[in-house]
């Protein structure tokens, strides 16, 4: 198994995590087409937190993919990062087939297995839910963390990216 | 505080916004939940855990809406608008750059909105998006191994390959926790 990132640091981490279970390879247009095309399995797996995802294989690769490989583009919620990857596939109808490969990008994949991500999620959700129920005030000045959490506040939007995204007037979080 | 979990009401949503263990929690953080009827059904808990758990089970949408603060897994759609109040706490997966609808909703109605999505911690990692990245990943690399096989439309190789005969070649592009997990799952079925 390979594979490609374009930070040296994280790469350096993951052939420690792995040791020869993994080649860790510098991510750039060349590695990647050369790593895709004689690939029998390609994972999308680059998630920018709030942006599209970057369109990092060409339709020109997928094209050479030996026929009947498989793609799975688990970007597909921020739009997907293969050129071929056009559409946003659902669990009932989970794949198509471009170039002779088989493109799988079902939106929301954690839905596939309910029980596993419900109690994944909450495990991580209820100890913020705690503090917001005890005080709300106070675990938003307190707590850095869940501050960058707060989107809208007494009608004003409190988080920048969202203003910026409507054209709206940024407010940060202050104490009423 | 009353907290509220609704019923999940997006297409082919079955996660619910609480386990009874997380119910449990609040319980003894001294706050009362009430969950809709059936809201967990379809990630196997049932309304008699929930009860069990300490949970008072409401029958419709608008009972837990009524509540202080709601927690819900996926933004509100169009018709729970309705339900926003002054002062309302909401607390889930809510997207607000593409939903300029909702954002307005919440603006007029001023209700305080906290997106799971965009808490952050100190190094800079989305503490409440991990566990979901994680499914994600590592489911990955298990669906990527079934569609290799014919009749699904893959080539026809077993991913792991058997004494004899090689495994398949896998590249992952991008090493976050995505990728990272979908190599851990990889590993898995390479010595299946």
């Amino acid at each position: 198994m390979t594979i490609l990132d374009t930070n040296p640091v994280r790469l350096r981490e993951l052939d420690e995590l792995f040791g020869n279970q993994v080649t860790t390879v510098m991510s750039n247009p060349v590695s990647i087409h050369e790593n895709v095309i004689d690939s029998d399995l390609v994972i999308g797996a680059v998630l920018i937190p709030g942006a599209k995802a970057p369109r990092l294989v060409r339709e020109s690769t997928v094209q050479l993919m030996k026929a009947h490989s498989v793609i799975v583009d688990v970007a597909i919620d921020q739009g997907g990062i293969f050129e071929t990857v056009d559409r946003v596939s659902t669990h009932d109808d989970p794949t198509y087939t471009k170039h002779d490969v088989v493109h799988y990008a079902v939106g929301n994949m954690p839905g596939a297995v309910p029980r596993t991500s419900t109690i994944g999620l909450s495990n991580v959700t209820i100890p913020y839910a705690a503090q917001i129920a005890n005080d709300l005030e106070k675990a938003l000045l307190h707590n850095v963390n869940l501050r960058k959490g707060l989107n809208t506040y007494r009608g004003q939007i409190t988080y920048e990216a969202v203003a910026t995204a409507h054209g709206s007037k940024y407010e940060p979080f202050a104490a009423v | 505080m009353r907290i509220g979990i609704p019923k999940e009401v997006k297409n082919n949503e079955n996660r619910v916004a609480i386990t009874p263990a997380g119910v449990s929690q609040l319980k003894s953080a001294g706050h009362d939940v009430h969950i809709e009827t059936e809201a967990g059904v379809a990630s196997g808990f049932s309304d008699q855990e929930y009860h069990v758990a300490g949970a008072v089970i409401e029958p419709t949408a608008a009972d837990v809406w009524k509540m202080e603060m709601v927690m819900k897994v996926k933004e509100p759609v169009a018709s729970e608008y309705d339900y926003f109040y002054e002062g309302l706490i909401l607390f889930a997966y809510l997207h607000l750059a593409a939903e300029p609808e909702l954002t307005s909703a919440l603006v007029s109605k001023k209700v305080t909105a906290i997106a799971f999505e965009t808490v952050e911690s100190e190094k800079r990692t989305l503490p409440l998006l991990t566990p979901m990245s994680e499914v994600a990943g590592r489911m990955a690399s298990q669906i990527g191994a079934q569609f290799l096989e014919k009749p699904k439309g893959g080539k026809g190789i077993l991913l792991s390959g058997i004494p004899g005969v090689p495994r398949g070649k896998v590249t992952v592009i991008g090493g976050g926790v995505v990728g990272t997990n979908a190599a851990r799952s990889q590993s898995v079925l390479e010595q299946m």
